[in-house]
């Protein structure tokens, strides 16, 4: 053939494909090279509008005044308005200016619609969220709302600023996540801010972990699994303070295993199927953490009310939080983070006050047990003896370009979403699904003067998830109280068990009165911290809350610890104590290893009995010194890996400081612990169905010759506590000293194995900071390495009565566009523990113009005209609002 | 400076001009111009692959002159798409090279076949 065929022919099968690898991609891996590539519209766009421009001019339609947005040194926009809802407005303009993917993906998300970007690959994760009714729940809270509210106008505001953003945008300004993913920005709707709501109640409070006592009662009976799994933390440090030294311990015996409750495997497998993936599996249900407190005058070293919060939640690039302030002259000054999506600011302080979240872990989720008319396609449900219907919703999950990928009928009872499992209908009722007022909560909390005010307004409206509120104001006072919607259950009933859906008795009667809820007011105590632990003391009136698993005690002693130790605590102390690598769990565990190993090493001490000995429960009555009551006979000689892992523990001080040898051991060490104490846990396959709390090893190992040591494997010995410490420890060192090579001296650093990673979104590695090097551990303060979450936000507020003054960072920046320099600087701040002072002006003027790195003037759209977006030379000038409702402090020093 | 660098300069300048107002669809349609506008030329589908990887290369380099983040986030990039950095700068030029090539070619081409089935009866 020719050369002058051969070669167009080539050239057009070139040109073909390219063009079909530039417009569509290929398969979903290689994203449309060419929109991805175009130097100019693609995704080195993202590097090309990476700063904001120092002066900018928008119009936003129903804008009734000019809005002053500064942004300063740290990307944090003060936004200076009017009136309240231009304040609004303003907020979803510059929240989607920063943070437009972001808004995008956790409406997405929120709404189960990722199918729409990423195709059927993402419909499990869809149809898990509109299954559990969160689109429904926030259609209904919508219909429900009143439009002449303030929580309405400052929703539907919001929407109107975002949405002026998008509509102004051109292609090249996309963020470049959509360039990966062939998708384009979407409008802001009201509804996307309630959805962003039921997002966080199902991240902080769908934890229905009742599944873990009932596997664990198949395995090894009631009275051990109900022992091992108890209702109430055998550890006690609660949030409202209680008229006796604390802490205190409900050490009791342990009974040992048991026959296998067979009805009980029914029972757990129905709540598996039902619960979260992969909840129940191990020590800790899976649930984020927090830490908040607030010191009172008496024991702040200048005689002001000091706060502090780090709300432990996944660590993201962009971070889930967005800092700004909201000023509006003689109405409202506030100052914080919201998370992008919502109408105002969720954790932060304003003139006269400051407040803070940890997360209460409350039980207020149950599970029926329904009677249907039909097994396959049922219409109906049968409810104290009469059929009622159920309401059926079709749910259409949408690919790319709009075409149908599936569709599901989802039946609601008057409890909430029915689910088929292992041929049983069961319906949930969940307080997230309730009608409920957030975002009114945080309007009207935001404009609270006193402690009491704040919790209240939140008390009227903040229902899901339920939160640890710790306030503080200039006043002196300091309050905390767990607030949220807690179901009152049928007598006698606790919110473990799947309820009979037959009869109305088995449904909520209501919700916990305020005066019930756990909370205190300024304390003889001088100081209220939660950290997640039990809220309050089960002794004085118990009433269920959640199960020991929800609850978790360790950082609540460690900080309380720290805060009865000082009586002359700064702004400086609470920013340290954040970060505190101490730990009163290890300080609690180590005794244990280094008894047992250094009793093997001795060979004087018994680690084994036969049989015979070992009969009953074999518990020893709790005692703190259970350490020194050990058996009395030994023939183990002990391995050199246990006597090397003990040589490290002996030396070790107890901290997770980054660099220290003796953390990674020691946790190594515990996790051989569970493996060979809770053997008895499994199931057939060997698979451990449950695992109980630390806690309980704890109480456990004050029990040294429970027989719950005993390792089944051995038929003709029954081994006791120290032989099985002992072995834990040896496994550990020989484990460590495979995988990481052998010990240094003072053993391996904790960061060759717990390390800090910062992912983006959607996961990809290079918008992502991985491998971080940092302090603090599963226990600590600062659990982030090691763990996949971490404190996303570090607050220090120091209520000066004559002006507030606060610190903060977040592990991030303020920019969700990664070739900003604002994307991540804040990292190395935060994994060095340190805090920014935080600019809090009331006016335009009071922000230092040294320390004003861009200006954006929003003007009200003329008539109709669509909202454009354009740079102008210059903001136009605004009066500077009148003075604020407090002093204009504008800066903290450096704590 | 030769005409040859000249005209390459021009037809990158074109390149660059096309990608900024059109975007990347801009490529092949030059480059089928460009052919057409020279079926008889050495090289031509070559220089037009040139100059377009010229021109793509440039439009992402020049806002680095300002300030502009581009080659720290072109690591960034890269790592995002799972490839080292010198594979996303390849692609970065090859693509618009062999979109410009294919299309001049086919230009070429076209006007070529047009012109030998003419040339007969202009002889």
């Amino acid at each position: 053939m020719p050369m002058r065929i051969v070669r167009p022919v080539a050239a057009g099968l070139v040109l073909v494909a390219i063009l079909w690898v530039g417009a569509r991609g290929v398969g979903s891996a290689v994203p449309p090279l060419g929109q991805l590539l175009d130097p100019v519209h693609g995704a080195w766009a993202a590097a090309t509008h990476a700063a904001l421009p120092r002066t900018a001019t928008a119009t936003i339609p129903g804008l009734q005044g000019p809005v002053d947005v500064r942004y300063d040194d740290r990307g944090v926009p003060h936004i200076f308005a009017t009136t309240e809802t231009d304040a609004y407005r303003a907020l979803g303009y510059v929240v989607a200016r920063d943070r437009l993917f972001q808004l995008d993906l956790q409406t997405h998300a929120a709404s189960g619609r990722l199918t729409e970007w990423i195709g059927d690959r993402a419909l499990p994760v869809d149809r898990r969220v509109r299954n559990l009714g969160l689109t429904r729940a926030a259609e209904v809270n919508l219909a429900a709302m009143d439009t002449t509210s303030m929580a309405w106008k400052a929703m539907d505001a919001f929407a109107d600023g975002v949405n002026a953003y998008v509509d102004g945008l051109k292609p090249a300004e996309w963020p470049v996540e959509y360039r990966l993913l062939d998708a384009r920005p979407e409008r802001w709707k009201p509804i996307d801010s309630i959805l962003l709501f039921g997002r966080m109640a199902w991240m902080l409070s769908y934890i229905p972990d009742e599944a873990a006592r009932f596997a664990a009662r198949a395995q090894v009976g009631d009275s051990a699994a109900d022992a091992l799994f108890p209702l109430n933390s055998v550890i006690q440090e609660p949030i409202q303070p209680a008229p006796r030294p604390s802490p205190w311990y409900l050490f009791g015996p342990i009974p040992p295993p048991g026959r296998p409750d067979t009805s009980a495997q029914t029972v757990a497998s129905l709540l598996r199927s039902v619960g979260p993936p992969g909840i129940g599996d191990g020590p800790d249900p899976g649930h984020f953490a927090s830490n908040n407190w607030a010191v009172a005058p008496s024991r702040s070293a200048d005689g002001h009310a000091l706060l502090a919060n780090d709300p432990h939640l996944d660590l993201t690039l962009p971070s889930i939080w967005y800092e700004t302030q909201l000023v509006v002259p003689g109405k409202l000054d506030v100052y914080g983070v919201t998370i992008p999506g919502a109408p105002g600011i969720i954790l932060g302080f304003n003139r006269d006050l400051a407040w803070g979240f940890t997360n209460t872990g409350a039980d207020v989720l149950d599970f029926y047990r329904e009677t249907v008319d039909n097994a396959e396609h049922p219409t109906r449900y049968r409810l104290d003896g009469q059929w009622k219907p159920l309401t059926l919703r079709v749910e259409v999950y949408r690919g790319k370009h709009g075409e149908v990928l599936a569709t599901d009928t989802v039946r609601y009872t008057h409890r909430g979403p029915l689910m088929h499992r292992f041929g049983a209908w069961v319906s949930m009722r969940w307080t997230a699904l309730e009608p409920s007022h957030e975002i009114e909560a945080f309007y009207d909390a935001a404009h609270a003067t006193t402690s009491r005010e704040f919790l209240d307004d939140m008390a009227r409206g903040f229902f899901a998830p339920a939160q640890n509120m710790v306030v503080a104001d200039r006043s002196g006072t300091i309050a905390i109280r767990s607030t949220g919607r807690f179901p009152i259950r049928p007598k006698g009933t606790n919110g473990l068990e799947i309820f009979d859906g037959s009869t109305s008795e088995s449904d909520w009667s209501g919700y916990w009165p305020v005066s019930e809820f756990p909370q205190a007011f300024d304390p003889a105590q001088g100081f209220l911290a939660s950290a997640n632990q039990q809220p309050e003391d089960p002794s004085r009136e118990f009433a269920y809350l959640g199960d020991e698993r929800a609850f978790e005690p360790w950082r609540a002693l460690d900080i309380n610890e720290i805060l009865r130790a000082h009586d002359s605590v700064t702004a400086d102390d609470m920013r340290r104590f954040q970060t505190d690598p101490r730990s009163v769990r290890a300080r609690l565990f180590l005794p244990f290893f280094l008894h047992a190993a250094g009793v093997s090493g001795e060979g004087g001490d018994t680690t084994s009995m036969s049989p015979a000995e070992a009969s009953g429960d074999g518990s020893d009555k709790t005692s703190s010194s259970a350490a020194a009551a050990s058996p009395t006979s030994n023939d183990v000689v002990p391995s050199a890996s246990a006597k090397a892992a003990a040589g490290i523990l002996r030396q070790w001080d107890g901290l997770y400081t980054h660099d220290n040898g003796g953390a990674a051991l020691f946790e190594e060490a515990m996790g051989e612990l569970r493996n060979l104490t809770w053997d008895e846990l499994a199931d057939s396959t060997g698979k451990r169905v449950a695992t109980p709390t630390d806690e309980i090893m704890l109480e456990l190992l004050h029990q040294p010759r429970n027989r719950w040591w005993d390792d089944r494997r051995t038929k003709d010995t029954v081994e006791t506590r120290d032989r099985i410490v002992d072995e834990a420890l040896a496994a550990a060192y020989d484990t460590l000293t495979s995988r990481l090579g052998p010990a240094p001296t003072g053993g391996w650093p904790w960061d060759r194995v717990a390390r800090v990673s910062i992912r983006h979104l959607l996961g990809l590695r290079g918008f992502s900071e991985l491998n971080l090097v940092s302090d603090g551990g599963q226990g600590t303060l600062d659990p982030a390495p090691g763990n996949g979450y971490g404190p996303s936000w570090r607050l220090v507020v120091d209520l000066d009565p004559a002006g507030v003054k606060a610190w903060d960072t977040y592990p991030g920046g303020q920019s969700g566009n990664p070739a900003s320099a604002e994307y991540a600087d804040r990292i190395p701040q935060w994994l060095a523990g340190k805090l920014s002072p935080v600019l809090f002006p009331a006016g335009a003027a009071d922000l230092p113009a040294a320390r004003t790195r861009a200006t954006l003037s929003l003007e009200p759209a003329a008539g109709k005209a669509p909202p454009g977006r354009t740079s102008s030379a210059g903001p136009p000038q605004l009066p500077a609002p009148a003075a604020g409702n407090g002093s204009r402090s504008t800066a903290g020093g450096h704590p | 400076m030769s005409r040859t660098w000249l005209r390459l300069i021009l037809l990158a300048l074109a390149f660059a001009l096309g990608t900024s107002v059109l975007g990347w669809w801009a490529v092949p349609a030059v480059g089928v111009v460009w052919g057409l506008m020279n079926p008889a030329g050495r090289r031509v589908a070559f220089h037009a692959g040139v100059a377009a990887a010229l021109a793509w290369a440039a439009l992402v380099l020049v806002p680095a002159v300002p300030g502009a983040p581009v080659l720290s986030f072109a690591g960034k990039l890269a790592a995002t798409m799972q490839v080292p950095g010198w594979v996303l700068a390849a692609v970065e030029v090859l693509f618009p090279f062999a979109l410009a090539w294919a299309s001049a070619t086919l230009g070429a081409a076209a006007l070529g076949s047009r012109a030998r089935a003419l040339a007969p009866h202009q002889r």
